[in-house]
């Protein structure tokens, strides 16, 4: 794999030299800025697709060892963790499933009718770990029953990618959570008080993946928001940040109930 | 109740850094189990504390990780004669070739995902190999 961002690609700056008129020079950077984009695609599907498998791996092991001396109580404590790790990896290959059909334009909504409350409140249980890891402690105030016609494989996806957010940047500071709903919209908040956004990131946060990383550390946002961005306007919806660099995050969404597609 | 590093079976503590969560996990429960004494951090600036505070024995240290990445990490620790010293098992996605030409500063390189043996041969070796740690600093 070549290395990100030190590329004359096709040799093309070489062959036209000198001559470059501004058109040329203008098409010779798109292509530099493509194959930049591809590298930083490939880094980043690396990092989606063999780090969750890591955990999954070693927990074969444990439970190889465990086989071993036949500790029954522990083989099937194992096997839930396995379970737990092959439905986050299968979430994760989700993520990259729906960038591939939003960049071809094959995004397809299965609307139904779903309870937003009780996936918020869901998604939240189910990052009580990664909480606790982080030492962030989430408050939620979810109004009861706020039902919707949308995508519900979308709507988890958007809430999980805020928490998970939340969770990475907020640097083991609060977190709250809202999702109250208005005139037929639901709108559901993800506030944290970590490393904030800069005005000149807010746009950069929502773009394509590509763009998604930074390229000479990776410490840039992943691929969650732009994913996000797209789940929630193709469902009608929109999505936005406001705060400040080192005074954290907050990332709205609101979707309408009824079901609208853009 | 913790236990202290010293009374600890082999009494060795293992700062491991990733922003992956199911990693940390299972890694804390492997290492443990085998009598090490382990603190953990999800991403850089977290570690730099830890490594503070614990001065642990080893370091299995993640590249890609928000807020501060494993490259800068690295640069940190060289940069200082008290950390410089410790052996780091830096892990990735992504090919040493890559890594390679992102940071530079560490033991040894595993790519994600590594074989568990692997990683507890290397962590062997490289504590047997290691000099003596300092002491934490006193707050």
């Amino acid at each position: 794999m070549a290395n990100p961002g030190d590329h004359k690609p096709m040799g093309m700056a070489d062959t036209i030299g000198g001559d470059e008129t501004g058109g040329q020079a203008a098409i010779i950077q798109e292509l530099r800025d493509a194959v930049s984009a591809r590298d930083d695609f490939l880094a980043v599907a690396a990092h989606e697709l063999r780090n969750p498998i890591t955990p999954i791996r070693i927990s074969v092991h444990l439970l190889r060892l465990a086989q071993e001396t036949g500790d029954q109580a522990r083989i099937s404590s194992l096997l839930d963790r396995l379970d737990h790790q092959i439905e986050r990896f299968i979430s994760r290959m989700d993520v990259l499933l729906d960038i591939a059909q939003i960049s071809s334009n094959q995004l397809r909504l299965e609307r139904s009718e779903v309870d937003l409350s009780e996936t918020v409140k869901r998604v939240i249980e189910e990052h009580q770990p990664m909480l606790v890891r982080a030492g962030s402690e989430l408050t939620a105030r979810i109004e009861d029953s706020i039902i919707g016609f949308l995508d519900a494989v979308a709507f988890t996806q958007i809430v999980e990618n805020l928490i998970s957010n939340a969770i990475k940047y907020g640097q083991c500071k609060p977190i709250e959570v809202t999702l109250t709903s208005a005139r037929d919209q639901a709108e559901l908040t993800v506030c944290d008080h970590g490393i904030g956004i800069g005005l000149e990131d807010r746009e950069r946060i929502f773009q394509r993946f590509e763009r998604a990383v930074q390229r000479k550390s990776h410490t840039g946002f992943g691929l969650g928001l732009w994913v996000s961005r797209r789940l929630t306007e193709a469902m009608g919806g929109s999505i936005g940040v406001i705060g400040q660099k080192g005074a954290g995050s907050l990332f709205t969404v609101t979707l309408p109930l009824k079901g609208t597609n853009r | 109740m913790e236990q202290s590093s010293e009374s600890r079976p082999n009494g060795k503590t293992i700062l491991i850094v990733d922003d992956e969560f199911g990693v940390l996990e299972v890694l804390e429960f492997i290492l443990s189990d085998l009598g090490y004494h382990v603190v953990a951090a999800l991403n850089g600036q977290e570690a730099l504390a830890r490594l503070r505070d614990c001065a642990p024995d080893l370091i299995v240290l993640d590249l890609m990780m928000p807020i501060m990445d494993g490259a800068a990490v690295l640069q940190t620790m060289q940069s200082n004669g008290k950390y410089s010293k410790i052996p780091v098992i830096l892990t990735s996605a992504l090919r040493e070739q890559n890594v390679k030409e992102r940071c530079s500063g560490y033991s040894l390189f595993l790519r994600k995902p590594f074989k568990t043996d692997k990683l507890l041969e290397s962590i062997q070796q490289l504590l047997a190999a290691a000099p003596a740690k300092s002491k934490p600093e006193q707050k």
